[in-house]
């Protein structure tokens, strides 16, 4: 009798775990993964400076203190809005802040090129109009530093250890609340 | 029974309006191929040639060494999943990163990445994610052994059940033969089972005689009820007339055949 009750009732508790499963996909968010970066060395590259091509920065240039590289664009409007916050942050906290610019309209295969003096006037605008919070900006035309680092899109944002080792990737922008919930507890860590 | 009718009525009538709609539509697409297709032969000629032209500097985009990278890349570009898109793979994505991955992807094939190396590379870069053929790992075998355990268990319980419809159908034969033939059968059979069933028909054959005695009690009872009431309404003389006759020709016959012989 016991028996034929738990049979019984297998459907529904097939049912019950199939709902609560479906339930939780209902408030996931499928763009939110883990970082393949995550607790790995950051990827070595050789690119010049967003204003002065004589300038090579490599791995090494950001060795030595933790260090937040964002990725970002003048075309990209989120990352328009996150340059005040951004500027706070190293002002008010002393957060080094190194920007990788990331172009979206270069591609050689593809027939369009974009010149980097056509870039500069459009960076040095917007910075003035929103905060600059950059100690310098790294220029990735080829976007071959954004493949290495799984970058998706801009802005996202790294959070590098002395050692050179990501701590965290965040996809979108960092906010006072993203700051606070996410970000900050890893700076923290690594910032000791 | 009236719900049933009118539900049956009104699939019915929807049937032809459905059957209307479908063949609206076939005649309006009908319709529409036809009048593409007039419109393709009239401007045929020209566009043709535009094709050619601008098929041309994509097809110097991508220069492959052989049909052996070629296939390589082709499958490679398929299986790569795009990490910005929700679900499409660098092939169909013209995200800037699907863009950037086709190219890294040709660049790799050309410096003598083999597929699985490729694959790697952006797997090292993108995670799991950007592959379509995900390996077996704690994760993903849900996915391969709850389906294989739900068959298994399906086939299970179905053995059981139609064993246990069969023991029921023996049973059932069981108990026919053994009212016909004191349960010959259920002897026969020599399983745990049967001696049930043997007590059963023991008892089914009692309650059979219990239930026979009490017909046979009740039909004299009311007989004799029947006779008496009978006698009570018909005359005494009568009844004892018949008697002596009967009785007095049954001897005569005796005596008759007892002659003859």
């Amino acid at each position: 009798m016991n028996k034929r009750i738990l049979l019984a009732s297998v459907p529904l508790v097939a049912f019950l775990v199939l709902c609560v499963f479906l339930l939780k996909g209902l408030f996931s968010d499928p763009s939110k993964r883990e970082s393949a970066l995550l607790n790995r060395q950051m990827p070595d590259f050789k690119l010049v400076d967003l204003y002065d091509e004589n300038i090579v920065y490599t791995r090494e240039s950001l060795l030595g203190e933790p260090v937040l590289l964002n990725v970002w664009g003048t075309w990209c409007t989120t990352c328009k809005y996150e340059l005040p916050f951004l500027t706070k942050l190293r002002e008010e906290y002393g957060v080094k802040i190194v920007g990788v610019y990331y172009e979206q309209a270069h591609a050689p295969k593809f027939g369009q090129f974009v010149k980097v003096e056509d870039i500069r006037p459009d960076v040095t605008d917007m910075l003035a109009r929103w905060g600059n919070p950059y100690q310098f900006n790294i220029l990735d035309l080829d976007r071959t530093l954004s493949l290495d680092l799984g970058v998706t899109g801009a802005p996202e944002s790294f959070l590098i250890d002395a050692n050179g080792v990501v701590k965290m990737h965040h996809m979108g922008d960092i906010n006072e609340r993203v700051w606070r919930n996410q970000l900050a507890p890893v700076w923290n860590e690594i910032a000791e | 029974m009236t719900l049933q009718t009118n539900t049956l009525n009104q699939s019915n009538k929807a049937k032809p309006t459905l059957l209307n709609l479908a063949f609206a539509l076939f005649g309006s697409f009908l319709l529409i191929s036809s009048q593409s297709g007039y419109a393709q032969d009239e401007t045929k000629a020209e566009p043709k040639q535009k094709a050619e032209q601008t098929q041309k500097p994509e097809q110097d985009i991508t220069p492959f060494k052989d049909d052996v990278q070629k296939s390589m890349y082709m499958d490679l570009v398929t299986e790569l999943r795009c990490p910005k898109c929700q679900n499409q793979n660098i092939a169909d994505s013209n995200a800037v990163i699907a863009q950037d991955m086709r190219v890294k992807t040709k660049e790799l094939l050309d410096e003598g990445y083999s597929k699985q190396d490729v694959i790697d590379y952006m797997v090292n870069r993108y995670g799991q994610f950007a592959h379509y053929d995900p390996p077996l790992t704690l994760a993903t075998s849900i996915l391969w052994f709850v389906p294989a355990a739900f068959v298994l268990f399906c086939i299970v319980m179905l053995i059981q059940k139609s064993q246990g419809r069969v023991r029921q159908a023996d049973a059932d034969v069981a108990r026919k033969n053994g009212t016909a033939g004191k349960g010959r059968r259920g002897n026969a059979s020599g399983t745990t089972g049967s001696d049930d069933i043997h007590d059963n028909l023991k008892v089914d054959e009692a309650e059979l005689d219990r239930e026979l005695n009490a017909l046979l009690d009740d039909r004299p009872a009311s007989a004799q009820n029947q006779s008496s009431s009978d006698a009570t309404s018909s005359s005494g003389g009568t009844y004892s007339d018949n008697e002596g006759s009967a009785g007095s020709e049954s001897d005569s016959s005796s005596q008759t055949t007892f002659k003859s012989k």
